[in-house]
Order: structure tokens, then C-alpha cells, then sequence
């Protein structure tokens, strides 16, 4: 562990890379999992191994994503479980390596720099480590039952900052956990996680990976397991830590009401993922006001009001079919067809790309965007007929 | 009816409830003192409908659904009176029941959903050993119960022998909840308890279930008491509401008005509270604050640290439960100045 070379590239602000340089470029990332080599298959019963062979091809987790994340950027991944959500968000961090496709830290490759392969010797991978954290959805877990809060919040101070003593940890801890409602901050220091509530571990979690002042932190579902009531308090936090820190966030939920809650207000961008790719993205009003992909459309719908007024909970689902496709041999074309209630034959023949028109901001991964598609002269795919998508 | 003179004076005569829990209390004796995790609660439920009960983690809800069903872990101690008014025959007091008594109310007339279908059936099974004990240790005729079991699972959009035959590890999330409600409605009970049913669900999936509750809750002729920390989950399902705050009601009231003209501050904020499409980012705001600790309950109001309209009064005097208008009761001094001043702005109407 070399600490001495991580603190002195952690003193410089920035390493490398001009103004125009995104912090993270995604260029068409794309993420298999193998699935003979899942250690988790091997652990199963036998009626689960036969259903998936030896041979199996691999999960495609991530199909081709392409996205930049510029300085106190923040961009919200929505997404049903299977949508890889979770898996570009690792693999932006560098948590995970791509199968194809260059994951960028201010201009530099960071499987070279992984690798010491970048020839700029100036950034070490312990560089992009700090500038890249993620805070779990489950802080419970993530934080060490043994150890005071003191403990577990020193520890990244003494990391990355070896130059501080023991009373600069403590005044720059207890200034953060002032900061972020934990008060009296002196108390909560000696105390152990189990002492503490939800919200105030997932904060515990927030301020650790916020003390390294890093330049992107992958924020896992971090609202999900949260009372109601006590989203909107940690959303709020993360968004003044922004504007102390200056960070970048990928913020992943499966819920598009908090999705808006924290695009919005950080006046950033929702992108919505199935089945691997981003099916659409644009700023955060407006995917929800104005949603072009079907599936958007259908999110939406999912999504229950606060009006009761304006539930109709007897509603058919709009989906055509309930039961994804298998991750490992998805449908032809687009992948949403089969439980698209627009769908058309076209849409089984190639797959539709996140079209961008010079200065398009909101776009989608859809034929209908498309005004001279050879889509609108093909037929409905279900059923021979148009299906309707409820407001 | 030989009941009648249990029910409550301020009952509406065309009430029919199954359910009266009267002055209901949970109590644990801890190192640092005595804590009451459920506060004097009562509340009715009207045979067929919907209660929700709506509360914060640790305003005590989990403990009022264990309550009904008599089963307070140990060493909690319930008292006060939980009636159960079955379709035929007579009434009985939950607490008051134990052995085969209690057994046959439990499951047999009033079954639960928890939270978190994972942990509910044994890894080691398949599901069908599951349904096949449910009705063994209830007595049921297995060839009849099992073919019910196919009929419930088809209702719930489920592949009967497949489910039957598959552990609960090969099943979705959303397959082994529906699995789990199934099971709940094998013994065919009157009344179903269901303890964040939807939570960790995908927002289609839980959609689906929510409509499939629906749809049995029909198909059954079921009470439900579906308790949540998610307004909006049970604002669709829902006739009446019932908020709990600080291991008490603070409001009770039909869907509608409790949303829309919400009487309690507490109520106001949490709408104020939840993320949604219908208001503006800058209209939602978090309670700020946090709920009380069960061996520390603020004296007067248990809300009055955290509402902005409450003054010396709530901090001296604790407010009761009466009824504000017909059929809706809440418990604050100031449920006028609650409306004026916390302004809940859902659908823009200003209401």
C-alpha cells in the first residue's frame, strides 16, 4: 500500500486532463457475465444447473453504453432489477472491468491505469480509487459491527491523508457530521452502527465516502431501504454535500419518483436502462413530463400518485408480456419488443440506437422517434393491433 | 347478537366490524425502563374493506399487526382487547384465546403477510410441502385444500404445478410473494394482514400485486389490514387510513379525505414528505426531526417537537383521539391551523 505516493497525488487537485474533459467517459461499454464461472451457479441445486447448461452464452448485463459525467455532474439510472443498472454503475467506478468499451478517468483508460499501462505516471491507480466511491444501498452491512464511528470514519482520513493528525481527523469528522445532522456529533463518534438508526447509519456511509472529497461517488438504491419519510432528508444531503464537495453523482434507483426527486432538484439527468442499454435520457423534467420510449411510458404508470384520485389500481398492466426475456438470448431488434404495447415488425430487425441530433439533449432508443422509419408502415406486432399506454 | 354489547357506544348503526381493537397496548420491561411500543390503540375494521395503517419505521405499526394476531414476541406484553366478529359464530377475544383456539383464529380466520418473502419458506422444500403442512396442521382435507391452492395460484397469475413444484430460490421476487399471499389464502381466512407486502418489488411488480389484492380481496370476500411506510402504495387500495405516529393513531379517516384534507400536522407533512410527480422539488420537504424513542416519548402531543403549529398547550396536554368530522378522527388541538398553515399542494388545486 503506498500511501505516501496516493497522498501526494491526492494534494493536487486535479490530475491531468483540461477543462473540456469529462471526469468519466463511458464509450460503448459493454459488460457479459460468464455463467459456468459464477461461483453462485456451483452452489445451487441441481434442478437449477439443469435448467442452465455448461454451455450456456453469457449474461449481457451492460449492452453497449456510451455516457459522459461532467464535474458536479449527476445522472439517475432507473431501472427494474435484470437492467444492468447496477452493473454500468460498477463498472463506472471501476469495480468491475468491461468485457468491450473504455471507461475513462479525466482522459486516462482506467484499465491502464489499472494495469500501470497509461504511461502518465503522474496518476496511480490509488488515484482513481479515492476519485471513484460508491456508498451501498445497505449500510448496515457496510459498515463494520466492531467499530466505532470514529473508527470507521477515520480510517479513510488516515488513508488518502497520512498528514493529519489525530486532532485534524477529529475536528474535520466532527465538522462533517455537524454538517450532516448528526449531532451531537461528539457522542455519536463513540457510538457502535448498531446503535444507530437507518438514516443515520446511511449517513455514517455518505460522510466515509465523502471525506476523500471524491471526484464521482456511485450512490447503489442509497434512498431504497429507507423509510418514506426519510428519503427526501438523505436526498437532500447528498445534494448539499455537492455543493461543499463539488462531486459528480451516479445515482441508481429502481423508483422514477425518487429518480425526479434527485435529478430535478440537482438539475441533472434521468436515464432510464432495459435490458442492458439506456433506452432513454434527457434532463430529468423532462423524461418525466415528456416520456418518448415506451417504457419510460410505462415506468410512469407503474409509478403509484399521491393523488388517490388519480389511481386506478384495477388498471391492466400495459405490458404485453409479464416475464422479462432471458438475459442471455434476448429478442432480436429491440429488446423492449416483446412486451411493448407499440411495438411493430420493424422493430424485430434491428436494434433501435439512442439517436442524437446535433444539440438533442432528451433522446431515445426508439423507432418511433424516428419520422420516416420504415416502423410506421410496418404492422402491430401484437395482436395485429395498437396497444395503449395509461397516463 | 350476542355481542352487541361489546361494540363501541359511538358505533354507526350500519357498522359491521370484524375486527375491534380496543385500548390495545404492547410493553417491554428494558434495562433503561419501561418501553411501549403500542399505545392505547384502537380502531375498528368494517368487514370487507381495507384499513391501511401508515406509519414511520418504529411508529409501532408492526407491532399493532402482530397485535391482532396475538403475537407479540416475548417478552412484549399485549393487553387490552383485540374482538374478532366472524361471519358465523361467536365472537372471541384474540388474548384471551391460546392452544387450538388460538391456532384456528390464526391463519384459519386471520392470516398475515409479512415482509420479506425470501425468509418464509424453507430453502430445503418445495413450495408444494409448504401447503400440503399448512393444511395438515390445520386438519384440512389435503386432495380439496391442494386443488384450492392450484385455484388461488391461477388467480394470482401463477403456473400452479409449476410453483408447487419449484424451492423458493428459482422463483422471482415477485413469484415468491405471490406464492407466499396464496399460501396466506389457503385456509380460506376472513381477514388478511399484510405487513409491507410490496416492499422490495419492482414498481411494475408491485403494481401487479397491488391489483391482484385486489382482485382476490374480491374474488374472497376478504378484509384486509395492509400496513405500509409508503403512502402511495395504499392510497390505490386503501378505504380507509390509519396513521400511526409514536406507537399511536393519529389519524383515522377514509382515503380520500386523509389525503387530500389531512387533519393532523403529522399527516400533512408525510404527504409533504414522499416523493411524487404532482408536486413541485421545492414543495417536498422531509419531517424534519426524528420519532421518538419508545422509553422517551416527548409528555403532551408525541408530535409536538417536530410540528410547526403547536404551542404550550401540546407540550402539557395530550391531545385524544375524537372525530373531526363524520367518520374522521384525528389527535391535535389545532387541526384548523394545521390546514392553514401546512399547505399540501396535490394536484394543484389548493384544496
Amino acid at each position: 500500500m503506498s500511501a505516501d505516493d496516493a497522498d501526494t497525488a491526492a494534494d493536487e487537485t486535479t490530475t491531468g486532463g483540461d477543462e473540456d474533459t469529462p471526469v468519466l467517459e463511458l464509450d460503448d461499454v459493454v459488460v457479459h457475465f460468464e455463467q459456468q464461472e459464477s461461483l453462485v451457479q456451483q452452489a445451487l441445486p441441481d434442478s437449477v444447473g439443469e435448467r442452465f447448461g455448461m454451455t450456456e452464452p453469457p449474461v449481457q448485463a451492460v449492452n453497449g453504453v456510451s455516457l459522459d459525467i461532467e464535474e458536479e455532474d449527476v445522472i439517475v439510472l432507473v431501472g427494474e432489477s435484470g437492467s444492468g443498472k447496477s452493473t454500468l454503475g460498477r463498472t463506472a467506478v471501476g469495480l468491475e472491468e468491461p468485457t468491450e468499451g473504455t471507461i475513462r478517468y479525466r482522459g486516462h483508460d482506467i484499465n491502464d491505469v489499472r494495469r500501470g499501462t497509461h504511461g502518465d505516471q503522474d496518476l496511480m491507480w490509488e488515484d482513481v480509487r479515492r476519485a471513484l466511491q460508491i456508498i451501498h444501498q445497505d449500510s448496515t452491512a457496510a459498515l463494520n459491527p466492531y467499530r466505532t464511528v470514529r473508527a470507521i470514519l477515520s480510517e479513510p482520513l488516515k488513508l488518502w491523508y497520512p498528514d493529519l493528525d489525530m486532532n485534524d481527523r477529529y475536528e474535520r469528522l466532527t465538522a462533517m457530521l455537524r454538517t450532516t445532522g448528526i449531532t451531537p456529533a461528539e457522542e455519536y463518534l463513540d457510538r457502535y452502527p448498531h446503535q444507530l438508526s437507518g438514516g443515520e447509519k446511511q449517513r455514517v456511509a455518505i460522510i466515509r465516502a465523502m471525506l476523500v472529497e471524491p471526484d464521482v461517488i456511485l450512490a447503489d438504491e442509497v434512498v431504497s431501504a429507507l423509510d418514506v419519510s426519510l428519503r427526501i432528508d438523505i436526498m437532500d444531503l447528498l445534494l448539499d454535500l455537492q455543493d461543499m464537495v463539488g462531486t459528480s453523482y451516479v445515482f441508481i434507483s429502481h423508483n422514477l419518483t425518487n429518480a425526479r426527486y434527485f435529478a430535478e432538484k440537482a438539475d441533472g439527468r434521468i436515464a432510464v436502462m432495459y435490458m442492458g442499454n439506456i433506452v432513454e435520457i434527457g434532463p430529468a423534467a423532462e423524461v418525466i413530463e415528456n416520456p418518448k420510449h415506451p417504457y419510460t411510458k410505462i415506468l410512469k404508470w407503474a409509478s403509484l400518485s399521491l393523488d388517490p384520485e388519480e389511481i386506478d389500481i384495477m388498471e391492466d398492466s400495459p405490458m404485453m408480456t409479464q416475464d422479462a426475456p432471458d438475459p442471455s438470448d434476448p429478442p432480436t431488434g429491440c429488446r423492449f419488443r416483446e412486451a411493448c404495447p407499440k411495438a411493430r415488425d420493424a422493430c424485430a430487425e434491428a436494434e433501435p440506437t439512442l439517436g442524437s441530433k446535433a444539440g438533442d439533449t432528451h433522446v431515445a432508443a426508439c423507432y418511433r422517434e424516428v419520422p420516416d422509419h420504415e416502423y410506421w408502415d410496418s404492422n402491430w406486432a401484437h395482436d395485429g393491433e395498437e396497444h395503449d399506454i395509461p397516463e | 347478537m350476542s355481542e352487541t354489547e361489546m361494540r363501541s357506544e359511538t358505533d354507526e348503526p350500519a357498522s359491521d366490524p370484524v375486527l375491534e381493537i380496543k385500548n390495545a397496548t404492547v410493553s417491554y420491561e428494558m434495562s433503561r425502563g419501561r418501553a411501549r411500543v403500542l399505545n392505547d390503540v384502537s380502531v375498528s375494521v368494517e368487514r370487507g374493506e381495507t384499513l391501511g395503517v401508515v406509519g414511520e419505521s418504529g411508529s409501532g405499526k408492526s407491532i399493532f399487526a402482530s397485535s391482532i394476531l396475538d403475537a407479540v414476541e416475548d417478552p412484549g406484553l399485549l393487553e387490552g382487547d383485540v374482538i374478532f366478529h366472524p361471519e358465523n359464530g361467536e365472537s372471541v377475544n384474540v388474548p384471551d384465546l391460546d392452544g387450538g383456539d388460538l391456532r384456528r383464529v390464526r391463519w384459519d380466520e386471520i392470516s398475515m403477510v409479512f415482509q420479506g418473502a425470501m425468509s418464509s419458506f424453507n430453502p430445503t422444500q418445495p413450495l408444494r410441502v409448504h401447503f400440503e403442512e399448512t393444511l395438515e396442521a390445520h386438519n384440512e382435507d389435503k386432495d380439496a385444500g391442494m386443488e384450492r391452492a392450484r385455484g388461488i395460484l391461477r388467480d394470482l397469475n401463477l403456473e400452479p404445478d409449476k410453483v408447487l413444484g419449484s424451492y423458493q430460490h428459482t422463483l422471482s421476487g415477485g413469484q415468491r410473494q405471490r406464492a407466499l399471499l396464496a399460501l396466506s389464502l389457503l385456509l380460506e381466512p376472513e381477514v388478511l394482514v399484510l405487513d409491507e407486502p410490496t416492499a422490495a418489488l419492482d414498481l411494475l411488480m408491485q403494481r401487479t400485486i397491488l391489483r391482484l389484492l385486489q382482485t382476490v380481496k374480491e374474488e374472497y370476500d376478504l378484509t384486509m389490514v395492509f400496513i405500509t411506510h409508503d403512502l402511495p402504495i395504499v392510497a390505490g387500495i386503501a378505504d380507509r387510513l390509519a396513521v400511526m405516529y409514536a406507537f399511536e393513531l393519529v389519524e383515522v379517516g377514509e382515503t380520500r379525505e386523509v389525503m387530500r384534507d389531512g387533519s393532523h400536522p403529522y399527516t400533512r407533512m408525510l404527504l409533504n414528505s414522499t416523493p411524487n410527480f404532482e408536486m413541485s422539488v421545492e414543495d417536498i420537504n422531509p419531517v424534519e426531526g426524528s420519532s421518538p424513542d419508545p422509553v422517551n416519548i416527548p409528555v403532551g402531543c408525541p408530535y409536538h417537537p417536530r410540528c410547526p403549529v403547536s404551542d404550550d398547550r401540546c407540550e402539557e396536554e395530550k391531545p385524544a383521539l375524537v372525530e373531526v368530522e363524520e367518520g374522521h378522527q384525528a389527535a391535535c388541538f389545532y387541526t384548523d391551523r394545521a390546514k392553514d398553515e401546512i399547505e399540501v399542494s396535490l394536484g394543484g388545486d389548493g384544496e
